[in-house]
């Protein structure tokens, strides 16, 4: 009822009101995070299993400082990329073909959805035989795990399009390149973009994963070290790289999520 | 030809009486009074429509003798009683599909009913009478998904009605339907209505349908709205195919029409034209 | 008044005969691959340390299947997925009902809920360990935060999807907020919520089999770690079958109940 009252000022006041809200959800979100290192603080001195936040950090700057870490860092974000970008490569136009056509979609949305659920660490056994201990089987298993979620969503977002627009672009006798740049990817857009994001986060959790079962260089085996020699505020320190690492990804796909929302 | 505002205010005991109600909504930008001041009666067994430009606070005024919304001023009242919130006596028609789609037809008819405490085999007895009076005999075990818009409302309908309750609030009930199926849902509407003359308080922006419907029909003025006038709708009942033909119903039709228009062109500014 | 039953259209007509023509397609897929594995396999231009011919996979699964240790590590298994699935079903519901009727915190924990979705939680498996000790424990809490998520997002969103106009209806035939709960609130969203309990379930079996591949003294993904390690490529790929198996069968189901469950959704 209130809805149908918009006057221009009222439209400045909302934007200064959602400038209000957008402070204060991050004073909010800093306070989660205070909260959050304070419990672990906490947890620290009562379990001698849990690393105190200060050594933690202190034992990861130290890695820093040396320089030890850089081998290991590099190792995982260039497995976690090349294998997203495999992915990505595959994910979306398969993806694509499978939304856009009736029959492709009936053929393999099973064989996607089974694909989907079997979990796929299962088959980096073959993948360490087929590339060798290293960043290629590490990037293989990233692009194993990540390909079908992004195959999904991309299906998913070629269905959810307004049966509409493809109608219009035949009256407006676009070729089929403009079909799909100029109709296709920016309607869809939304869907690319949590397939993107979902996609970057199993391929990060699937590195890992893999890194702890065999590797020569990664994060994860450099946690998988510290825990065997019980150097724990290392393998917290990582911990925390992790989550870092897993944050900012997360944000910047965010924003650019955002800026194509804004645009649309 | 018609009575001229203001009206008689003082009905009886049982009526449903509006006294001097006003709606103010608070919102991010002040305040918007919707509802400047309404008085009127919808009497025993009368079918009244409210008819005027959109935003107008047609829908408020429903939304307060449901109880879903407090007047911001003045009072309600049914049967003598002060509404204060939704009561067992007053039942719902909404314009949007509000069946739940998970139950069967009978047991969307019995809702109201289930609510309400009443024991299983006596709402069943009561949903399928009413089920029958709408016309939808056979189609008890159907889900909602199986059925046409239309007979999606008659199912809210009949749940409405399974409840007996003394005011039928009814909030553009037929505004979602096509043309087709909304004139012939309305004359369903008015043979179901003839047998059991609950009071209906009905919302429309069709002039036609409210016409043809009622014994009275209040036109709201543009925001901040009060009832510009009440049109006494003096065709006889019950009123067969063909009433839309009389040259008394196009008379009032074309009353309202103007009445309605004014208003309208006030809202959507001037040189606003009508489709 | 006689109301005519709408006839089939013509698309659903057609969708209706695609259906039987694409999974003769799929199936044919299905065993051209294996066909290939097969012969390439059988003719040595896959080496056999890589991959067994699946006929012999299907030999070996024949003798394993029947021993005891077999069923052991399947019961081990499917009782860990089903402990942790449990859980996050338990926490996840009314953690996004939590989120949905406070859209604030929802808003607030949004990016922690997206880190925490990308986190490796395999990386507390080590504390767990130390905390619960070498048993399933560990497993379980891991598999659960995984499946929790899903389950709570998707409860959240469904929850945001109901029609505000069924909460008028509610509210029209004065229904207490226990009958909305039950009554309206959840039959409504429970066809939206299933895809998310599916997920969450399908992330509890990759979790529970993951965990165990890597981690586990038992269980059906510990086994095909564990045959790698020991260079035992038949049985390796014996115990990968079996997982495979394993997800697609839980994948049916899921989706038939799905199908059942959005029914009367159309």
């Amino acid at each position: 009822m209130s809805t149908d009252v918009t006057i221009p000022s009222g439209i400045i006041t909302q934007q200064s009101a959602d400038r209000a809200r957008v402070i204060r959800d991050n004073v909010w979100r800093a306070a989660v995070l205070v909260a959050l290192v304070l419990l672990w603080a906490l947890l620290s001195t009562m379990s001698d299993l849990v690393a105190s936040p200060a050594d933690s950090l202190n034992a990861l700057a130290e890695r820093f400082a040396d320089g030890s870490i850089y081998r290991h860092l590099n190792a995982t974000l260039q497995a976690v990329v090349i294998g997203f970008l495999i992915a990505a490569a595959v994910g979306f136009p398969l993806g694509y073909a499978i939304g856009r056509s009736k029959f492709l979609g009936a053929v393999f949305d099973p064989l996607v959805a089974g694909a989907f659920a079997i979990p796929r660490v299962i088959f980096f056994p073959i993948l360490l035989q087929i590339f060798g201990v290293g960043v290629g089987a590490q990037s293989a298993m990233a692009a194993l795990a990540a390909v079908f979620p992004i195959m999904v969503s991309t299906t998913a977002g070629v269905r959810a399009i307004n049966p509409l627009l493809p109608k219009l672009a035949r009256s407006l006798s676009l070729s089929p390149l403009q079909t799909v740049t100029k109709i296709y990817i920016p309607a869809m857009a939304p869907s690319l973009m949590v397939g993107i994001r979902i996609g970057f986060s199993i391929a990060f959790i699937n590195v890992i994963i893999a890194e702890f079962f065999a590797a020569r260089a990664g994060l994860g085996l450099l946690a998988l070290r510290a825990y065997g020699m019980l150097d724990l505020p290392t393998m917290y320190g990582i911990i925390v790289l992790l989550a870092a690492i897993a944050l900012a990804g997360n944000l910047v796909l965010w924003a650019i999520e955002r800026r194509l929302g804004n645009k649309l | 030809m018609s009575q001229i505002f203001p009206i008689d205010t003082v009905g009886h005991d049982s009526d449903v009486v509006f006294d001097n109600i006003g709606m103010t909504f608070g919102t991010k930008t002040g305040v918007t009074q919707a509802v400047a001041n309404v008085s009127g009666v919808i009497p025993e067994g009368k079918f009244v429509s409210v008819i005027g430009p959109s935003g107008c606070g047609k829908s408020t005024l429903l939304d307060m003798v449901g109880g879903l919304l407090k007047p911001t001023k003045g009072t309600v009242s049914i049967n003598g009683e002060t509404v204060t919130g939704p009561r067992r006596d007053t039942a719902m028609v909404f314009q949007e599909d509000s069946t739940l789609h998970w139950r069967t037809v009978l047991d969307n008819v019995a809702f109201g009913l289930e609510v309400k405490g009443v024991p299983k085999a006596d709402r069943y007895e009561s949903a399928r009478r009413m089920i029958e009076l709408v016309g939808l005999s056979g189609f008890e075990d159907h889900r909602p998904g199986q059925l046409s818009g239309g007979m999606k409302q008659r199912v809210a309908i009949a749940r409405a009605l399974a409840m007996e309750p003394r005011v039928l609030l009814m909030d553009e009930p037929f505004g979602a339907l096509d043309q087709q199926t909304r004139q012939f849902i309305g004359r369903e509407l008015l043979r179901i209505w003839e047998k059991t003359r609950n009071r209906v308080l009905f919302i429309t922006h069709d002039i036609q349908e409210a016409v043809y419907l009622s014994d009275e029909v209040w036109v709201m003025s543009a925001r901040p709205s009060v009832v510009k006038e009440v049109v006494t709708i003096d065709l006889p009942r019950p009123r067969p195919e063909g009433t839309h033909t009389l040259p008394r119903f196009r008379e009032l039709e074309d009353h309202l029409w103007e009445l309605v228009k004014v208003e309208a062109e006030k809202t959507l500014g001037p040189g606003a034209r009508l489709a | 008044m006689k109301v005519i039953e709408k006839s089939p259209t013509v698309q659903e007509r057609r969708k209706a005969a695609l259906v039987p023509r694409a999974s003769l397609v799929r199936w044919a897929i299905i065993v051209a691959i294996v066909a290939v594995l097969e012969f390439t396999t059988r003719t040595g231009m896959v080496s056999q340390s890589l991959m067994v011919p699946p006929s012999e996979i299907l030999i070996r699964l024949a003798e394993i299947v029947p021993t005891d240790r077999f069923g052991q590590d399947v019961a081990r298994t499917l009782t860990t997925i089903l402990v942790s699935f449990t859980i996050g079903l338990v926490l996840g519901v009314p953690l996004g009902i939590f989120l949905w009727r406070v859209p604030a915190a929802g808003r607030i924990l949004e990016p922690f809920i997206v880190t925490g979705y990308a986190m490796p939680t395999l990386l507390f498996y080590p504390v767990l360990l130390a905390v619960m000790g070498l048993n399933a424990g560990p497993i379980i809490v891991i598999a659960a935060s995984m499946s929790l998520i899903p389950i709570a997002l998707t409860t959240m969103v469904a929850l945001n999807a109901i029609k505000p106009i069924l909460h008028k209806l509610a509210n029209s035939v004065s229904a207490s907020p226990r009958q909305y709960y039950l009554k309206v609130l959840f039959p409504a969203a429970t066809p939206l919520i299933f895809p998310g309990v599916k997920l969450g379930f399908i992330y509890a079996v990759i979790g529970t089999v993951a965990m165990e591949f890597i981690l586990a003294s038992q269980g059906v993904g510990f086994r095909a770690g564990f045959y790698y390690r020991e260079l035992n490529t038949a049985d390796m790929w014996a115990y990968i079958a079996v997982v495979i198996v394993l997800s697609v069968l839980v994948n049916g189901v899921l989706t038939w109940l799905e199908k059942r469950i959005r029914r009367d959704m159309l």
